[in-house]
């Protein structure tokens, strides 16, 4: 038995390496509730790394779409996805790959992607989108983490040491992040035995093996993840007014008000000053975000609330706004990064709430997020000027 | 694996030459492995799904 | 459930070998009992130690007195710490309260207030093992001398949460012979049985769980073949999550060395409900028969005291299982069908005709038994009336 249990184990962890080479995900368009954490499922790093290679040939530049909610395109049926826009616009010399998670920070999931594949895809662009003045922790966020352990200690990312204090700082505080060691041990073994690569394919591809909030019915509950469609509602089939109502407005319009009133403060000749405190911290989060060599292809994407709010902002509070664009743009700049911002001549139809874009407004993204990419690819030399 | 073999069935075990059974016996014992495997690979993986759906909150 | 945790693979993973690598003897049982103490520990809390430590000595010195009046005293005192963790606040309010509802709030606060938010860890089976240990040695048995082995007897980590309930002389004499020398036919006897028991636990049992929990709650709006599955979910999901949690205890007992006793034999197949007794939490029943039907007289006083003593029993079967009237209810179901299965033959007629039946045919009484033993389990699930309003939608009304 012992003979058995032996070859079983060998056997699955040679079938856990072999999946992330083959195609995952056919026709993957983004990473739909059916396939993230909000479904007790989790993407493996094998998993994001299978769906670049399906999705990307070797002599394309990639562009990975890391980031939250916003840029995995809430509101935005699958077919109208703005990423596939960006795709049309850059054409084939580019293959565009959705990566982002709802919820997730620009150094989450598809940032992690990215970084692994460097020399497999070195020709690459990533992708990522903050609030202004936002930035993202070296070891992503708590819901997605999983994916950069599994990828540090698979030892395929860059030697960070600032992200190596992070994650010691998670390991070392069990009260405030409890389970962290335990999860770093089984990252460990998974290096070794490769059960979520397998499991993982095996659940997208054969069948899912218990139900879950979203498939509580059994006849839907063991169908494999990969043949759930992409049945994201479309912001532009509920009206206007139902998704900026007198309840939900006030607080949103508060949040917007709020959104950079703490970093700023008035001089004595009353202009608005960066606190400089929470400059250094902001500069302090946008050296850290991200390994030196990976900054100069990467875009920072600063996403601005729906000018339906902004546009309610007295002339203090828009100069305020202004002023932290600009200073968050050129923040991100100065450390080595490219970055946009985008929503300052968007119209209120180009927004489905407070920050998700409905169709419109994602096509204007594309729009305006190509023309960066293509600066981008010549300044990296990916393309003869 | 003794009881195993006796409730799949002593008489028909018993029916087999004996080089025969001890290869059936081996082979059942490599078979059991494999399952115990399967499970085990399985069950480390199950055990590290959140318990919990992440709740995304749009705001 | 503590066997699928990460904390538990891992702390397995370690006490295994070095167990075995431990070369002398009583370093080997020393190893184990320590391991078993950092188990408890993690587990249940350093305050969830306390009540179980004091238990254990108490128990220990009297077993080692053999006198009449300390054992007494000792299995009085289990009992107490029993219904105080587990049952104080329930009878508080099942009791006091409908007679004095003013002191029953004040008890009721004052208790609550004492008690730790969850019972100790496994307060339901170390108690009935040392119950069951005092007893013994009041009817004459040898006590264990060895304090390394009353210790590995109360806090075997296998067992320790949901049993089986250890016999002392089987577990101590299993012990014995088992740590002595590593045998590869225990331990991959072992490893195929805890294969066994996470595929029941976790591929089964979790599933059906997670049916039961979507379907359950709209039971009235289903089809009727819905409900009859969701029923038939509800009978299969405890005998896989009990026995398949049975089988990962008895699996690691076994790459230990020791061999516990088995707790369930096959239950759905029992023809007859004093069967399915002898082959549904074993460990449980012959426990209830031997200190408590039995010692209230079992069947040697007639009829009539031998169906009252299985009511009591199995009542206090039921209590054992939760602090609630539900698991009363379904205790006195089983004590009621029991009393019947003793008694049925001598209804005039009826009787003996149902009994040449049940030998002519034994799909009947088979079918009789587990439609008794699968409607009960709505009783030990639901509250009554919920159970009974299922019952009949079951079959259409």
């Amino acid at each position: 038995m012992l003979i058995g249990l032996g070859v079983g184990l060998l056997t699955l962890s040679i079938a856990g390496r072999v999946v992330p080479y083959t195609d995952w995900h056919p026709d993957f368009n983004r990473f739909t509730p059916h396939l993230t954490p909000e479904t007790q499922y989790e993407p493996t790093i094998g998993e994001l790394c299978a769906i670049v290679r399906a999705n990307c040939r070797p002599d394309q530049i990639l562009v990975i779409i890391g980031g939250n909610s916003i840029l995995q395109g809430v509101g935005q049926p699958g077919q109208m996805l703005w990423s596939r826009r960006l795709q049309e616009i850059l054409g084939d010399r580019y293959a565009v790959v959705n990566l982002a998670f709802r919820g997730s920070e620009a150094s989450d999931g598809g940032a992690v992607a990215a970084e692994v594949l460097r020399q497999e895809f070195p020709r690459q662009i990533y992708i990522a989108n903050v609030a202004p003045l936002g930035a993202a922790s070296p070891a992503g966020s708590d819901s997605y983490r999983f994916m950069l352990f599994d990828a540090y200690y698979k030892g395929l990312l860059l030697d960070f040491p600032r992200r190596d204090e992070s994650i010691q700082t998670y390991i070392d505080n069990p009260d405030v992040y409890p389970g962290t060691a335990l999860k770093v041990f089984f990252a460990r073994i998974d290096r070794i035995l490769r059960y979520r690569d397998f499991w993982n394919w095996w659940s997208s591809n054969l069948f899912f093996t218990f139900p879950t909030a979203r498939t509580p019915d059994v006849r839907t509950a063991y169908k494999p993840r990969g043949s759930f469609p992409d049945s994201e509602p479309n912001f532009d089939d509920i009206p206007f007014q139902e998704r900026f109502t007198d309840r939900i407005a006030p607080v949103e319009m508060e949040i917007t008000r709020m959104a950079t009133s703490v970093h700023y403060e008035k001089d004595p000749s009353g202009n608005w000053q960066w606190i400089l405190a929470y400059k250094e911290g902001f500069k302090g989060h946008v050296r850290d975000a991200f390994p030196d060599e990976l900054k100069p292809r990467t875009l920072i994407v600063l996403s601005r609330n729906s000018p339906y709010y902004t546009r309610q902002l007295n002339a203090d509070e828009s100069s305020r706004e202004e002023l932290a664009v600009r200073d968050a743009l050129a923040g991100w700049r100065e450390a080595g990064y490219s970055s946009i911002d985008y929503g300052r001549d968007f119209a209120d139809t180009d927004y489905g709430d407070r920050t998700h874009l409905t169709v419109s407004g994602g096509r204007k993204l594309a729009t305006l997020v190509a023309a960066e990419v293509e600066a981008m690819s010549e300044r990296l030399g990916y393309i003869g000027r | 694996m003794d009881s195993l073999i006796n409730r799949l069935g002593s008489r028909v075990w018993q029916k087999l030459p004996p080089p025969v059974a001890a290869l059936a016996s081996h082979a059942l014992s490599i078979g059991v492995g494999l399952l115990v495997a399967l499970i085990l690979h399985y069950l480390l993986y199950r055990l590290g799904l959140p318990s919990k759906p992440f709740i995304y909150v749009v705001f | 459930m503590i066997f699928t945790t990460y904390w538990f693979l891992v702390f397995s993973a370690i006490v295994v070998p070095v167990y075995w690598l431990v070369p002398a003897r009583y370093g080997r049982l020393w190893f184990l009992a320590a391991a078993c103490a950092v188990f408890h520990t993690h587990f249940a809390g350093p305050a969830g130690v306390v009540p179980i430590a004091l238990l254990m000595a108490v128990t220990y010195a009297a077993g080692l007195s053999r006198k009449p009046s300390y054992l007494m005293t000792a299995v009085i005192l289990c009992v107490l710490t029993l219904c105080f963790y587990k049952y104080a606040l329930f009878l508080i309010g099942a009791v006091i309260t409908p007679l004095a509802p003013g002191l029953g709030d004040v008890l009721a606060k004052q208790t609550d207030s004492l008690l730790p938010s969850a019972p100790p860890l496994g307060v339901s089976f170390f108690v009935f093992e040392f119950v069951h240990y005092l007893l013994e040695i009041r009817r004459g048995g040898e006590p264990i001398r060895s304090p390394l082995k009353f210790i590995l007897f109360s806090i075997f980590f296998p067992s320790l949460v949901a049993g089986p309930i250890k016999r002392y002389p089987q577990f101590v004499s299993a012990l014995e012979e088992g740590s002595q020398r590593f045998s590869l036919d225990n331990f991959s006897a072992g490893l195929g049985r805890i294969g066994l028991g996470f595929f029941k636990k976790v591929v089964l049992a979790d599933n059906l769980t997670a049916m039961i929990e979507h379907y359950q709650p709209g039971f009235a709006g289903l089809e009727l073949g819905g409900r009859w599955l969701i029923f038939a979910a509800i009978a299969l999901r405890i005998l896989l999550d009990f026995s398949g949690y049975t089988d990962i205890a008895i699996g690691f007992a076994r790459l230990l060395g020791v061999q516990l006793p088995e707790n369930f034999n096959w239950p759905y197949l029992a023809r007859s409900l004093q069967d399915f007794w002898q082959r549904w939490h074993i460990s449980l029943s012959s426990w209830i028969r031997d200190y408590i039907y039995i010692p209230l007289g079992g069947s040697r006083h007639g009829v009539v005291r031998r169906v009252l003593n299985g009511l009591i029993a199995f009542a206090l079967c039921g209590l054992w299982h939760g602090p609630a009237w539900n698991f009363v209810v379904w205790g006195i179901y089983h004590g009621v069908g029991l009393g019947v299965c003793a008694t049925y033959r001598s209804i005039p007629g009826l009787g003996p005709a149902l009994s040449r039946i049940f030998e002519k045919d034994p799909i009947f009484a088979f079918a009789l038994t587990q439609a008794f033993v699968w409607f009960g389990w709505l009783l030990f699930f639901y509250p009554v009336t919920e159970a009974w309003q299922m019952t009949r939608l079951l079959f259409g009304q």
